[in-house]
């Protein structure tokens, strides 16, 4: 277990425009982030010889970007795997089956004019039993858990603008983000409802672009341009039986478990971690994943969040790129590349001062956690 | 697996099943029991049709053409009193809120049979 912990570092990041890119394919917004993933790295497509493609086609985007990986992995659309996704890749290279992965994911949603409802694009395991009764959407599954916790803690809109409202602060420093207008309480509380208790700004934003990331074996890490970015530890912990309804607990004690492990892999403590990158494909879900992380007890999220403590310059820098609410929904992979660059001193006008050691975290029914590291 | 369930709607029954080996309640019915993990030991049985809202929420955007209905119109997730958790409708309530007792209503539109749940308050 131990010898597939720091195995892999990112050498090379990349990311397309993000925004409506009409006429481009997943793919090719892929191979457009992996084009600037490789420069990064400064590489050519013939030094890959590992593949993870995530919402593209493995086939289309290896004849596209002329790849000859040794090893290849594809993975469902859904963004609970894309902390799976760079376990496995890290898992590739500590095994030895390949010393340089290239992980793609592209998403054409805006072009696609997808909604993420209605029929044939369902959520849940048993949509005969749901789309009859309008249920549909991840969204309405969240504000299901939202409801629930207002009721069972008292949490209230005011207290989950807070988090909209930072993503966008940091988001206004972020020149790659889509939002980046001011967003007041006043604009929070009177936008409109889209399932209620969530309003349109508690909903991630759905756009085209692409996120590339090239993870190398430790040993070759330092050939290139950038210092490289230490993959510490990883996690995943699925909780998918009945997952057609919300979790009980809100998927806080499979976010310890992931936590705890993936802390524990990294010999980092949770005191060492200076900022995190939470999957916050709704806002209400970085509730839920900071009382999982063991930030706040159960239900003191709504009150945890207040007076900017999730702000860069803050205790607890949170999604310092504006993050799905306010960058981009890139379904994890610009959260995971935003905590490389910070720990690069990349991150521009928002650059965490002294940052060290960044979490990514995932809260859905595959729970998943990645720690980096500007240090081994 | 959910014949039995369809079948109970149309008559007006609200079906879930239970496992003989720790009679745990369970819907939608799976191959193997998600409390005991035993296999096939799900049997049916009828339901009182009384339960509490679990959860709730409020659909604003309108994600189906009609004939579907159209929003506002309330989701819960209902947890009977069997033990099991379905996903419905509430009608007729102003205020609904998490924990309010319901009751089954059975309704047919259409030609396709529903179970909703309405406030027993």
């Amino acid at each position: 277990m131990h010898s597939l912990n720091r195995a892999a570092a990112v050498v090379g990041v990349g990311a397309t425009a993000f925004g409506r890119l009409s006429g481009k394919s997943a793919e090719q917004l892929g191979a457009w982030a992996l084009d600037n993933a490789l420069a990064d790295a400064g590489l050519t497509a013939s030094d890959v010889d590992g593949l993870i493609a995530c919402r593209v086609g493995y086939e289309a985007v290896a004849a596209m970007m002329s790849l000859r990986p040794r090893w290849v992995a594809s993975l469902p659309a859904e963004g609970r795997m894309t902390g799976p996704a760079i376990q496995q890749a890290v898992t590739a290279i500590a095994t030895g089956q390949c010393h340089r992965v290239a992980l793609v994911y592209g998403n054409n949603g805006a072009t696609a004019n997808s909604t993420y409802g209605g029929f044939g694009e369902a959520y849940g395991a048993s949509t005969e039993l749901t789309l009859p009764y309008g249920m549909t959407s991840p969204g309405a599954y969240y504000a299901l858990m939202l409801q629930r916790h207002q009721y069972l803690y008292g949490t209230t809109e005011q207290q989950l603008a807070a988090i909209p409202m930072t993503f966008r602060k940091h988001a206004q420093l972020n020149p790659g983000a889509v939002m980046r207008g001011p967003l007041s309480i006043d604009d929070y509380m009177t936008s409109r409802y889209i399932v209620e208790p969530m309003r349109l700004f508690d909903y991630c934003l759905i756009n085209d672009g692409g996120v590339a990331m090239i993870l190398s074996a430790e040993d070759r890490a330092h050939d290139h341009p950038k210092s490289p970015v230490h993959i510490l530890g990883t996690a995943q912990r699925a909780q998918l039986v009945n997952s057609d309804f919300p979790p009980e607990d809100f998927w806080r004690n499979a976010i310890r478990e992931v936590s705890e492990t993936a802390l524990a892999l990294s010999g980092r403590e949770r005191s060492d971690v200076d900022a995190l990158m939470i999957y916050d494909n709704f806002s209400c879900n970085v509730l839920f994943t900071l009382e999982g992380l063991g930030y706040c007890a159960p239900g003191e999220s709504g009150d945890f969040v207040q007076s900017g403590r999730l702000e860069r310059g803050g205790p607890l820098p949170t999604n310092t790129s504006g993050g799905h609410l306010s960058e981009s929904y890139m379904q994890g992979w610009g959260l995971n590349i935003e905590a490389v660059r910070q720990l690069r001193g990349d991150g521009g006008d928002r650059q965490i001062e002294g940052a060290e050691t960044i979490q990514y975290a995932c809260a859905s029914p595959i729970v998943s956690s990645v720690i980096y590291g500007k240090d081994l | 697996m959910l014949e039995p369930y369809f079948e109970g709607l149309a008559t007006s029954e609200l079906r879930t099943t239970r496992c003989t080996a720790c009679r745990g309640a369970q819907f939608p019915p799976r191959m193997a029991c998600p409390h005991c993990s035993a296999r096939d030991t799900g049997e049916w049985i009828a339901a009182s049709g009384l339960g509490r809202v679990w959860s709730f929420c409020t659909f604003h955007k309108a994600y189906f053409p009609r004939p579907a209905q159209q929003p506002t119109y309330v989701v819960a997730v209902v947890e009977l009193h069997e033990g099991s958790k379905l996903i419905s409708n509430i009608i007729g309530a102003e205020n609904v809120e998490v924990g309010m007792p319901v009751k089954a209503v059975f309704v047919t539109e259409r030609g396709e049979h529903r179970v909703v749940f309405e406030s027993v308050r």
